[in-house]
Order: C-alpha cells, then sequence, then structure tokens
C-alpha cells in the first residue's frame, strides 16, 4: 500500500514537468509580440517598448525564462499580471479559493446525482425512468454549459427570483474572511444566514455546469452495475437467500463503483473547461473569469500561470481519485 | 474537446425481422459507401440526428435567400420586436432581423468549425497512423506526451493560444485544430494497432507486400469506421468551442454576425429582447444534439458486426 502511494504520487511529478514544458512552450512558439500587444492599438512612444520588453523578460533566452518562472512558481512566487503590474499570487489568494469551491461543488453534485440516477435506471432497466435518463444523459452532451447558465440566469431573473443572479455571496454580508472558501469561512464563523447566502449564490453556477458531468456519471454507473449484476457473485448472493437491496448495496455497488471513480478526474476537466464560461456568466470572482480578462488583455503572465494552475489542480485530483481507488477496491493494493 | 460520448449502442441493434432482411441487404450490395449509405438511410438515430443538423445547414446554405436584405441592415423602428409573421425570429436592438442574423452567422459558425474538425482529423489521422505503424519508442513518448496534452481542458488550451496569437476567427480555428489533433492522432493510432497485427495483414506481408501497401489497402480503410464516427462528435465540440469563443469576444468582430457573439449580445439584453439569446442558443444546440445522433448512427452503420448480430 505504501509502495503504491509513493508511485502514484511519484508519477505525478514528470507529469507536471511535461505540463509546464508545454504550457511555456505552447505560448512561446507562437509569433506574437506581448510587449507590443501591451500597447494595444496605440504606437508606442520611442525606447517604451524596448523597455516594455526588458520589464516583461521578453527577450532573454528561452531556458532562462521557463527556469525562472518554474523557480518562481515552486517559490510561490507566480509572476506580475502585464494588465496592474500587481503580482499574480496576490490576487490568486482571493480567485482561486472561488474556483476550487465552486468547481469542487459541481462535481460533488455530479458524481451524487449521476451515481443515483444510474443506479435507479440500471436496476428499472427498459422502463420509462431508464428512457427518461437516457435522453436526460443524451441532451446533456448537446447543451453547452454556457447556455444553460443563461437560461437558468434569465429563468431566475424574469420568472421566479429564488436565487440572486450573481457573485459569491451578498455585498453587504458580513461574513469574516479567513480562507476565502466563503462555505468553510460561514461554518467556522458560525454564520448561519451567510452560509445560506452562499449556498444560494453557488446553486445556479454550480447547476450550469453540472449537466454534462453528471451525464457522464449516470451513463457510466448503468453501463457498469448492469456489467456486475451479470457476474456470479451476484448469482451466488441472490442464491444464499439475500435480500435484492442488500445484493445492490452490498455486493454490487461497491464494485459498479470503482470504475465510475475514475470518471471524476474527467468530470473535473469539464467543469475546469467550462470554467472559464461560467464564471464570467455568473460574475463570479474566480480563476475562470480572470483567465478571460487575461485572454482579452493577451496578458501572457496570467494565462501561462493559470493554465499550469488549472493543470495542477487536474493531477491533484487525478491523483486522489488514484489514492482512493484501493479503499474501495482490494484488488489494487496487492500488486 | 472532450467528446466523450456517454450514449452506448441503444436502438443500432434490429430487431431478429430487421436483421434478417439486412443481412440480405448486405450481402446483395457491395462496398462500403454503398453499405454505409445505404445503412444509414434506415437508422432511426440517423434520421434525427440528419434533420436537426440538415436544418441548421440549410438555414446555413439559405442565408441569402432567408436575409435578402443582408445580416447588417436594420430599421431602428422596429427595434426589439417579439418574433411576429414578419420578423420570425423578432428583431434586436437595432432593428435588425434575428433571423437574417442568424442565418448568416450560423455560415461563419459552421464553416469555422467545420474547417477546425476536418484539418484536425486530417493532420491527427496521419500522426496517429504513421506513429503507430512505425511503433517503437516514438510511438510511446508521442502517445504519452499526448495523453499529458489532453489532461489539460482543450477549450483553456485553444483560448490560450488565442491569448498569443490574437482575436479573431482563423486564429481561433487554428488553436482548435493544434489541440483537437491528439484526440484524433489516439484514435487513429488505436485503429492502427487493432488491424496491424491480423492475420491478412500478416498474410498480405507474406506475400511481399510493402509497408506502403499494406497501409493504403489494409490498415487506413479499418480506421475510417472509428475516425467517422469520432469527426461528428468532433463538428459538434468545435461548434461550442467557436460559439465559446465568439461568446467571450474572442471570435469574429462585431458587427460580422456569428451565433456565439449573437448569444453574448442577446445575453446583455436577455430581459427586453430573450428571443435573440434563445435563438442563438437553440440553434447551437440542435446542431450538436443532431450531430450527437449522427455519431451514433455512424458507429452502428460503419460497423458491420455492430449493424446485424
Amino acid at each position: 500500500m505504501a509502495s503504491y502511494l509513493a508511485r502514484r504520487v511519484l508519477a505525478a511529478v514528470p507529469t507536471l514537468i511535461v505540463l509546464s514544458l508545454l504550457i511555456f512552450a505552447l505560448l512561446r512558439l507562437i509569433p506574437g509580440d506581448p510587449a507590443l500587444a501591451h500597447f494595444g492599438s496605440k504606437y508606442p512612444p520611442e525606447g517604451a517598448l524596448q523597455l516594455a520588453r526588458e520589464w516583461m523578460g521578453v527577450g532573454r533566452p528561452w531556458h532562462i525564462q521557463y527556469a525562472d518562472w518554474v523557480s518562481g512558481m515552486l517559490r510561490g512566487d507566480l509572476g506580475t499580471s502585464l494588465q496592474d503590474g500587481l503580482p499574480i499570487a496576490a490576487r490568486l489568494a482571493q480567485r482561486w479559493p472561488a474556483t476550487v469551491e465552486l468547481s469542487t461543488i459541481t462535481v460533488l453534485l455530479a458524481v451524487f446525482v449521476g451515481t443515483a440516477v444510474g443506479i435507479v435506471s440500471a436496476l428499472k432497466r427498459g422502463s420509462a425512468i431508464d428512457l427518461m435518463v437516457s435522453g436526460f444523459t443524451f441532451s446533456g452532451v448537446a447543451v453547452p454549459s454556457y447556455f444553460l447558465g443563461l437560461i437558468l440566469l434569465w429563468f431566475f431573473g424574469t420568472i421566479v427570483h429564488i436565487f440572486p443572479a450573481g457573485g459569491r455571496i451578498a455585498a453587504d454580508s458580513d461574513l469574516q474572511r479567513i480562507t476565502n472558501f466563503l462555505i468553510v469561512d460561514s461554518v467556522l464563523t458560525r454564520n448561519w444566514p451567510a452560509l445560506l447566502d452562499v449556498l444560494r449564490h453557488l446553486i445556479l453556477p454550480a447547476v450550469a455546469g453540472w449537466w454534462w458531468p453528471t451525464a457522464v456519471t449516470a451513463r457510466m454507473t448503468r453501463s457498469c452495475l448492469l456489467d456486475v449484476m451479470n457476474q456470479d457473485y451476484i448469482r451466488s448472493a441472490r442464491a444464499k437467500g439475500l435480500r435484492e437491496t442488500v445484493v445492490v448495496m452490498r455486493h454490487a455497488l461497491k464494485n459498479a463503483f470503482i470504475p465510475v471513480l475514475t470518471v471524476i478526474g474527467l468530470d473535473m476537466a469539464s467543469v475546469l473547461g467550462g470554467s472559464v464560461m461560467v464564471e464570467t456568466i455568473f460574475a463570479w470572482p474566480g480563476i475562470g473569469r480572470w483567465l478571460v480578462e487575461a485572454y482579452t488583455m493577451r496578458d501572457y503572465t496570467v494565462v501561462q500561470s493559470m493554465t499550469l494552475m488549472f493543470a495542477v489542480w487536474l493531477v491533484f485530483v487525478m491523483l486522489v481519485v488514484d489514492l482512493l481507488v484501493p479503499l474501495i477496491d482490494p484488488r489494487c493494493r496487492l500488486d | 474537446m472532450p467528446v466523450v460520448n456517454p450514449q452506448n449502442a441503444s436502438d443500432g441493434c434490429l430487431s431478429a425481422v430487421d436483421g434478417q432482411q439486412n443481412l440480405e441487404h448486405l450481402l446483395k450490395t457491395r462496398g462500403l459507401l454503398r453499405d454505409t449509405l445505404s445503412s444509414l438511410i434506415h437508422h432511426r438515430s440517423a434520421k434525427i440526428g440528419g434533420l436537426l443538423v440538415g436544418l441548421v445547414i440549410l438555414l446555413a446554405v439559405f442565408a441569402p435567400l432567408i436575409a435578402l436584405e443582408g445580416p447588417l441592415v436594420g430599421n431602428v423602428v422596429d427595434r426589439n420586436q417579439a418574433p411576429s409573421l414578419q420578423h420570425l425570429l423578432g428583431t434586436d436592438p437595432l432593428g435588425r432581423d434575428v433571423l437574417s442574423r442568424l442565418a448568416w452567422g450560423s455560415r461563419v459558425t459552421l464553416a469555422a468549425a467545420m474547417t477546425a474538425a476536418a484539418l484536425a482529423v486530417l493532420l491527427g489521422s496521419v500522426a496517429g497512423l504513421s506513429i503507430g505503424f512505425r511503433g517503437g519508442w516514438l510511438d510511446i513518448l508521442t502517445m504519452r506526451l499526448m495523453e499529458i496534452v489532453m489532461s489539460v481542458p482543450a477549450l483553456l488550451l485553444a483560448l490560450a493560444i488565442m491569448a498569443m496569437r490574437g482575436q479573431g476567427l482563423w486564429n481561433g480555428v487554428m488553436a482548435l485544430v493544434l489541440v483537437g489533433i491528439p484526440y484524433y492522432a489516439r484514435i487513429a493510432r488505436s485503429a492502427v494497432l487493432a488491424t496491424k497485427n491480423q492475420d491478412y495483414v500478416l498474410a498480405s506481408r507474406a506475400c511481399g507486400a510493402g509497408d506502403a501497401r499494406i497501409l493504403w489497402r489494409h490498415i487506413v480503410p479499418n480506421t475510417f469506421g472509428p475516425i467517422l464516427t469520432y469527426s461528428a462528435l468532433g463538428v459538434a465540440s468545435s461548434i461550442t468551442d467557436i460559439a465559446a469563443m465568439g461568446f467571450l469576444g474572442l471570435g469574429v468582430r462585431p458587427p460580422a454576425p456569428e451565433v456565439g457573439a449573437m448569444l453574448s449580445y442577446g445575453a446583455t439584453w436577455m430581459f427586453g429582447a430573450p428571443w435573440i439569446m434563445i435563438s442563438a442558443g437553440v440553434t447551437i444546440l440542435l446542431a450538436v444534439l443532431g450531430l450527437n445522433f449522427f455519431s451514433d448512427a455512424l458507429r452502428d452503420a460503419l460497423d458491420p458486426s455492430l449493424r446485424c448480430r
């Protein structure tokens, strides 16, 4: 078990190195001068272009730029935003929790609803419920998260006013910030009205990014559970005279859930990819919206560091999933 | 471009009677193309998908007929009108006809998405074919690299590339091609690996066939199925991504129409003129949903073993 753990953690290191190289190369190989872009449509004054290049450090050899960037990242220095000249790390402290909170809630919601829906449709195979679930999972891939988000915003903005239209928390909230994970903060300070407010703000953006991962999870759960239900040990369990609920809950689900766990990484990737759109629509002050600002301003230091941060977060989620698998599946512990 | 289709074959397998007819049909017809086309025509998913995508394609193709005055002409007196007989999808705050803009806009979006998908399919399959056929350390290294690239959401990478190249539709297409290549390469490669050591390939080699002949006669035809199936999904996700770029203001420059840009324009007028946003969104949805159906049907039609079991 310990060696399994160590191997998985060590395997993440080369992945991260390659990812950082790739993102770095991707942004360098493409022609374009960030210093020139910085001045926009204005023609830069004499010498200013050279000065900007020096300040951004774009004129130096690539390997030195890369070494600087990576060693900075490792020390916690993420560079300086080209838009406002402020250190990226300072804004990250506020923006990062917003994105992590939203994406984690979305994925958890997707996993819970997706598995529940998948189990029901597998057990009631061929029924009307199963058909409805099929329709739901099929349309899940066709509705882009941003269109769903807009429809939700429109519906709850004009017809039913239950949820706020954007942001993380009401502007006049008295919540004391400790970690910037607002759910954690409101629980820590026992500020229940604030917790309710935070959850109400979370619901719409979470649902907007939730359909696709839920559909994938439901589909996966359904097919895995159907596979497992045909196994010999399920027949043995039934032959022993166990009740059907026990057969499903104790014998089938545990085995069916192992492949489903691995979908979580895929879910997280889709939610992060969609976060750029969802955070823009719901005025969510996270990394996604920051990235959009950086795209339009051609702020390549932010684009570079934040894309890598997303990649790191994904690698981390996959690692956690990998470490969870042997807890459920003893076969993994053997090798 | 994470195009994972959670829908598995459900309605592809026909009943026994149909299967019998289909088998006879199969024996009569010759050739992959005719065979595939004839089974597509009878496939339910293909009909639904074809209808949905067809609607959007017709809209795009006949844009000059639908929008006689062009997408940019508007009369401010007629602004923000709800859908009516005169303006089937209403008008926008500048008095422009939404249907006309949508027709021209879907032209742009569809053309861009199809170009992106086609280029990515072409480059990706060539890459996958060659590294899969050659094998060895190059194969392992390339695939490992591509897997790592695929672990980052494609839209994020594409947007990062666009941030460096600047806004514009063509830059968006190029970015999507770049990030799309690994997905197709992986599919082509696995198809190659599945056929490379089949008996008929070995037999052909024993007869003295060279690499080029084996690739062209035996391996390439076997990659068509998975690649085509996947490219239908690829076009779908390119549409979503191109529209996403347009939505973020990184695609075409206004006032040129594009479905994603229309969606974001409609979003700012959500409460005054919701029909702009809804028609743009529904257009994307129809195209993507239709392509998903179509891809399902294609998979069944291109794989005879799935069709008449």
